[in-house]
């Protein structure tokens, strides 16, 4: 039935918004993890794409994540020559996230998962009602 | 007689029942939307109006073997809207507009169904039950 399916499709929806959540914490947790020796990478930004894939067994096409990757962005130095991680000059590289994007991915990504959430709770409603007339 | 008021298209009670099936499928493709509101390069996709649904059970060409393409204009058909404004990632869904064609389906769904609940109480007053 098309309604049952509108509810999976929904749920996928909520279920990569929040893997996208997952990933924003992970790199706001990270925001200042830099290497331990010198010359050594830091932590690099993870950024996560969706593609609509069709679903065989449902018989739909349903959102997923089709890839965690990494920000290849410039890293940003910092002069800290007591860092461990300094270089011969003295400059540490530090992380390439920005608090301010992670923030406002965040807020993008808490809109669509209510999104989601409210096309559930109609086709809930809808179900209900179809199932009501039964009586 | 009786063969014919099951499948005229008049009948209210087949009537609201396409229109049930069809608001159904509506739901299930704006949730597909939704739920694509952030995939890349995707444009936002609606069915067929119910009038040309409606509308194209004029002629239709009978299926004797199951393995004939289905008519076209049937419930099945999908547009794809792609006169709304793009973001950056190629995407052209609008949640809010989507989701002021999820409460129109809603509402549309719950006067279809009391149309069919009111028939199936006046067949079962004429049969002399109540309720």
């Amino acid at each position: 039935m098309d309604l049952d399916r509108a509810l999976t499709i929904s749920a996928a929806g909520m279920r990569v918004q929040s893997s996208r959540l997952r990933v924003i914490a992970e790199n706001i947790a990270n925001r200042d993890s830099t290497g331990n020796a010198p010359g050594a990478e830091p932590y690099r930004r993870k950024t996560i794409a969706f593609a609509n894939r069709l679903d065989r067994a449902l018989g739909a096409e349903t959102v997923r994540v089709s890839r965690i990757g990494r920000d290849q962005g410039e890293l940003p130095s910092r002069f800290d020559p007591s860092h461990p991680a300094a270089d011969a000059n003295g400059y540490v590289r530090t992380p390439n996230v920005d608090s301010l994007i992670e923030t406002m991915d965040m807020r993008e990504a808490q809109r669509s998962y209510n999104a989601n959430l409210s096309v559930l709770d109609i086709t809930r409603g809808m179900l209900a009602r179809a199932i009501e007339s039964l009586r | 007689m009786q063969s014919a008021r099951a499948t005229s298209a008049a009948d209210p009670m087949v009537l609201a029942e396409s229109r049930l099936r069809w608001l159904d499928r509506r739901q299930t493709v704006l949730a597909q939307n939704i739920a694509n509101a952030d995939t890349p390069n995707f444009a936002p996709r609606d069915v067929a109006s119910f009038a040309a649904v409606l509308g194209g059970r004029g002629v239709e060409p009978v299926r004797t073997d199951p393995r004939h393409m289905a008519p076209k204009g049937g419930a099945g058909r999908l547009t794809t809207d792609r006169s709304g404004d793009r973001s950056p990632n190629g995407n052209a869904v609008s949640i809010d507009q989507q989701a002021l064609r999820v409460a129109e389906t809603d509402q549309a769904h719950a006067l279809a169904l009391g149309l069919h609940r009111r028939m199936l109480g006046m067949i079962r007053t004429a049969l002399g039950r109540s309720g």
